[in-house]
């Protein structure tokens, strides 16, 4: 079969999936156990309709290794965010709240991974991307891989694939997924971020998602 | 030959401009082309410290002629390329497209750029400035013409809470 038949039936697949969870969020009284959880516990991302099991992709890091997201990020809480370095506006402003809010959780703080993934192939290059999370903080691990290897690990985490948006003199933007994705502790991604979140309120919730044991 | 009464009137104008760029850099303000009233005024123009060479610009306008007016163009000297960008959000993703033809700044309003929607993009940011510095640049408008600002380059907590002082005041 095609290629590019198969990432289209893929693509597809996602595209009916996020359209469930949409409708399922979306239905007044259709609250799920996960989405009266969320709201009890006052946390300020919205709670996928169905969790998903942790995604399972192999990108490489900052360092030039194979990095297997499920075997390296198992049983701890993660945050996994889909974005580009030459973004100007949202990629280092929801990094920056994450990294603020870390610094807030200096008890906590090796218990979470942030995971940034460059889904620019050709600019995010394992050396940029590493400089330019240095700048947020340095624990954050770094991810970049070829545009297959980036198109599937954007599938694998259900978030819609990033793409070349506008062309202008001097460089091109990049639509990306705008969340950061949350993977609880038992494996389960649970939670998306919108990039409004501030770190204020990532510091009140990160210490619940690290002990909350959710419901299913 | 010229005359005293010119001279005299060429050293006023002069003081008059020194004054007015003193008066903007003490203030933080930037005065339009008409010194004495201002037909629009800049604030909260800042930069956060970029992570790579690419960087965005945010700052406040308001309109004082009660005209309204037009952003054509803005001109920073550390930047290799400039270009105005919206940040939009649809269907779970954020989208960045540049802003053709300038922006509106709309008769006795603001014409805000925030985190997370209209920005002024720099590209190729050399040298790279950092925390506590101030960028100097150049907005250009229709009516008001070239305004000079000068930009602080911010954290971006900083940037952030600039953007909810101004959605609630």
């Amino acid at each position: 079969m095609p290629r590019s038949f198969v990432s289209l039936l893929l693509l597809l697949a996602a595209a009916l999936g996020l359209a469930c969870d949409a409708g399922g969020a979306g239905q007044s009284g259709g609250e799920s156990a996960a989405q009266a959880t969320a709201r009890r516990l006052g946390l300020h991302g919205t709670a996928l309709a169905a969790s998903l099991p942790r995604p399972h992709f192999v990108l490489t890091d900052t360092a030039g290794h194979a990095f297997d997201f499920h075997a390296r990020t198992q049983g701890r809480l993660t945050l996994l965010y889909f974005g580009y370095t030459n973004c100007p506006d949202i990629c280092p402003l929801q990094l920056s709240h994450l990294a603020a809010a870390l610094d807030k959780l200096p008890k906590l703080r090796d218990q979470i991974d942030v995971v940034f993934v460059g889904v620019d192939a050709a600019r995010d290059t394992p050396k940029r991307v590493r400089s330019w999370l240095d700048h947020f903080d340095p624990n954050f691990y770094g991810l970049t891989g070829t545009d297959l290897a980036l198109q599937r690990a954007q599938l694998a985490a259900s978030v819609p694939t990033a793409s070349v948006e506008a062309r202008f003199k001097g460089g091109y933007t990049v639509s990306h997924a705008g969340w950061v994705l949350v993977v609880t502790p038992d494996d389960q991604l649970r939670l998306r971020y919108q990039s409004s979140v501030g770190s204020d309120e990532w510091a009140h919730d990160l210490p619940i998602l690290l002990k909350e044991k959710w419901p299913g | 030959m010229r005359s005293i009464l010119t001279r005299r009137l060429d050293h006023l104008r002069h003081l008059l401009l020194c004054t007015s760029v003193l008066l903007a850099a003490s203030t933080g303000l930037s005065l339009g082309a008409a010194a004495a009233e201002p037909m629009v005024v800049v604030r909260d123009a800042r930069i956060p410290a970029p992570a790579a060479d690419v960087a965005a610009l945010y700052f406040v306008v308001e309109d004082r002629s009660g005209k309204g007016d037009r952003l054509l163009e803005v001109r920073v000297p550390i930047a290799r390329q400039v270009s105005i960008h919206r940040t939009t959000h649809k269907d779970g993703m954020s989208h960045m497209m540049p802003v053709e033809g300038g922006l509106v700044l709309p008769a006795g309003g603001q014409l805000a750029l925030e985190p997370g929607g209209l920005h002024v993009m720099l590209m190729g940011v050399s040298p790279m400035p950092s925390l506590g510095d101030t960028v100097p640049l150049t907005l250009v408008f229709e009516r008001a013409g070239e305004v000079p600002v000068q930009a602080r380059v911010v954290s971006y907590a900083d940037a952030a809470a600039g953007e909810k002082r101004h959605t609630h005041p």
